[in-house]
């Protein structure tokens, strides 16, 4: 980590004072506001109906259970989200990953013909784009509603992260792919035998950035995917909570619905809870990677 | 490079320039995936913004439906409902730039004076974290906290005061907006602020030190001039994409008793295209309007923040070189 190199300075002549106590308090009631909510949704979703409503300000419930979760899995729209955002997963990864690649290294070149027209190419999508709508009818005219390739193609580059893995590119010693060269490699096994495995790190990053991306992904799937056999995770989730709403406010009118058995917060909880989860469980390990990422490009800026 | 001094004696440029790509091919061989996926996934959504100067048919496509010159822009200019979209939209972000942009840089200086360096790093890892969930999700969870029939409101019943509704409140959805941002975002974005301060030279704290600064003094004259560049770069992002953005945020936390509160230019958009039968000339005309100042914003925001020294976004990429 980068904020390592100060603690060593920072130890002498300095008492904790009044000022550190304040910085301490204000900073640990920030980091209260933030993980209580999820602590409360993570409660919500073990807890019973009956016990929810008799308070649903619970810090520790009485009995966990899992009916919320059974009743979820049992619909199966959370299981297909699941399948679906794994798919996206698996055919977006390596196409993400392979196009961000070869662009970086191809831009990492000292010299090519047309390396500042490409330069240029990609950087004015940065500062324009065509926005929603044209997005969508070009979707459209390409055939692709209802076909998850809209979804993976659309999310392919992510030209911030081509400049991440280019700069990074950049600092790695011209004379070892000179060197190659002079040894007769071409250019496919320079990049993937020397300068990738010696990007690791910024690679490990950005696929980490390009994941979590992937996996957040749901504005494309709703413009693009109709139908609900296609939807992805998150767009699921959004479906589950909106549907819980509707019948809630059924059930207050309708006596019909009343057989149900649905609790609707803790469903909505656990569907929370099961779409975060996979981030949740990694992040605390990771986090070191995705700050990497923003110091290998503020190191450069 | 050396090579080409033996073709700096023909006069023949074409064939010299042919001889330099015919070396590289294998590049361009390498790119052209690439290649394809902007021309088809970036340029041809930024040609299909032709559209706003057309009448779109269905049956013909963007390409064939014919010109009508400015009448969509007419239209739009005319149409109440986009000025009003449009002035949220500006107010809305000028309250973020003076609330949420400056929260991230706070938050990295009280982070960075903190003495307890194991407990820093625990609170860096739980402020990041939000960042990383969607706002489906992060909007979920601050409905079940803030909801009549939620956490907060069982908290209030279980003191005996009265409950509020938050979330049905119109005069309080948008400072919502406000809050929830620096609630998910500022942890992260004080990252970035972190990594330029632990870039800072020490000798000049020691120096400082030396020359009798407090820790006050350090903090003025040091870490936040040094902070500046980063300030400026973060910034030209944040106005470069004013007019598009925060729609996941609003869309996922509104509800009907409050839409009308917080109604950007990407809502609006939204809305008119995909929950009505859409005119799509009028919308790529509403998103053409939202592509071009922001993109004026963008290059006005690179220029000024480089005349005064703080360093450009687009200027600093080219210097990458």
């Amino acid at each position: 980590m980068v904020i390592r190199k100060r603690k060593v300075k920072k130890v002498h002549n300095q008492r904790f004072t009044v000022m550190d106590l304040l910085l301490f308090l204000i900073l640990t009631l920030f980091a209260i506001t933030i993980v209580f909510p999820f602590y409360t949704s993570i409660v919500v979703s073990f807890m019973s109906e009956h016990e929810y409503l008799k308070n649903p300000f619970t810090l520790i419930p009485k009995e966990i259970v899992f009916d919320s979760y059974d009743t979820l899995i049992k619909q199966g729209n959370i299981v297909s989200g699941y399948k679906n955002t794994l798919i996206h997963l698996a055919l977006g990864m390596p196409i993400s990953m392979y196009l961000t690649c070869t662009l970086a290294y191809a831009l990492s070149k000292r010299y090519f013909p047309g390396k500042k027209i490409l330069f240029v190419f990609i950087m004015i999508t940065m500062v324009f784009g065509g926005g929603t709508v044209p997005a969508f009818l070009n979707i459209k005219e390409l055939g692709l509603i209802n076909n998850r390739w809209s979804v993976v193609l659309s999310n392919g580059i992510g030209t911030f992260y081509v400049i991440l893995v280019m700069n990074y590119i950049h600092t790695l010693p011209n004379s070892l792919f000179d060197s190659a060269r002079i040894d007769g490699a071409n250019e496919m096994t320079i990049m993937f035998r020397i300068v990738l495995p010696l990007s690791k790190p910024i690679l490990a990053t950005v696929g980490l950035f390009y994941m979590v991306d992937k996996w957040n992904e749901w504005y494309g799937s709703m413009l693009y995917l109709n139908k609900a056999s296609l939807y992805p995770l998150q767009l699921e989730l959004k479906q589950i909570i909106a549907n819980a709403q509707i019948l809630d406010d059924v059930m207050m009118t309708d006596s019909m619905y009343r057989s149900m058995p649905t609790f609707s917060m803790g469903i909505k909880m656990a569907a929370v809870v099961l779409t975060m989860l996979p981030i949740m469980c990694v992040f605390p390990f990771l986090q070191k990677y995705f700050v990497k990422g923003v110091t290998l490009g503020a190191v450069k800026g | 490079m050396q090579k080409q001094h033996r073709y700096t004696d023909r006069p023949d440029c074409a064939k010299r320039l042919f001889i330099e790509m015919w070396k590289n091919k294998e590049i361009y061989l390498l790119i052209v995936p690439a290649i394809v996926w902007y021309i088809v996934l970036c340029y041809f959504p930024m040609g299909g913004l032709s559209l706003a100067f057309k009448n779109y048919m269905g049956r013909i496509g963007i390409w064939g439906s014919e010109w009508i010159g400015f009448k969509n822009f007419e239209a739009v200019f005319a149409s109440p409902l986009f000025f009003n979209a449009f002035w949220m939209t500006i107010y809305m972000n000028i309250v973020m730039l003076a609330i949420c942009f400056p929260a991230p840089i706070v938050l990295a200086l009280m982070l960075n004076e903190l003495r307890l360096n194991k407990y820093k790093k625990a609170l860096q890892t739980i402020f990041t974290f939000p960042n990383f969930l969607s706002w489906i999700i992060i909007a979920s969870i601050i409905k079940n906290l803030l909801s009549t029939d939620g956490a907060l409101n069982g908290f209030l019943a279980a003191l005996n005061m009265n409950q509020v509704s938050i979330l049905g409140e119109k005069q309080l959805f948008r400072p919502l907006i406000y809050l929830t941002r620096i609630w998910k975002s500022a942890g992260w974005s004080s990252i970035i602020y972190l990594a330029t301060i632990s870039g800072i030279d020490q000798s000049q704290y020691e120096a400082a030190e030396i020359d009798g600064a407090n820790r006050w003094q350090r903090l003025r004259f040091i870490t936040l001039p040094s902070l500046m560049g980063t300030v400026s770069i973060m910034f030209i992002l944040e106005i470069g994409g004013m007019m598009s953005g925060h729609f996941d945020q609003i869309y996922n936390l509104q509800n009907d008793i409050v839409a009308q509160e917080a109604e950007t230019l990407a809502l609006y958009i939204y809305r008119i295209t995909f929950e009505r039968t859409p005119d799509y000339g009028f919308s790529t005309a509403v998103s053409m309007f939202c592509s071009v100042i922001n993109a004026i914003l963008m290059i006005t925001a690179n220029t000024v923040s480089r005349r005064l020294g703080g360093g450009g976004l687009i200027g600093d990429v080219n210097n990458g070189h």
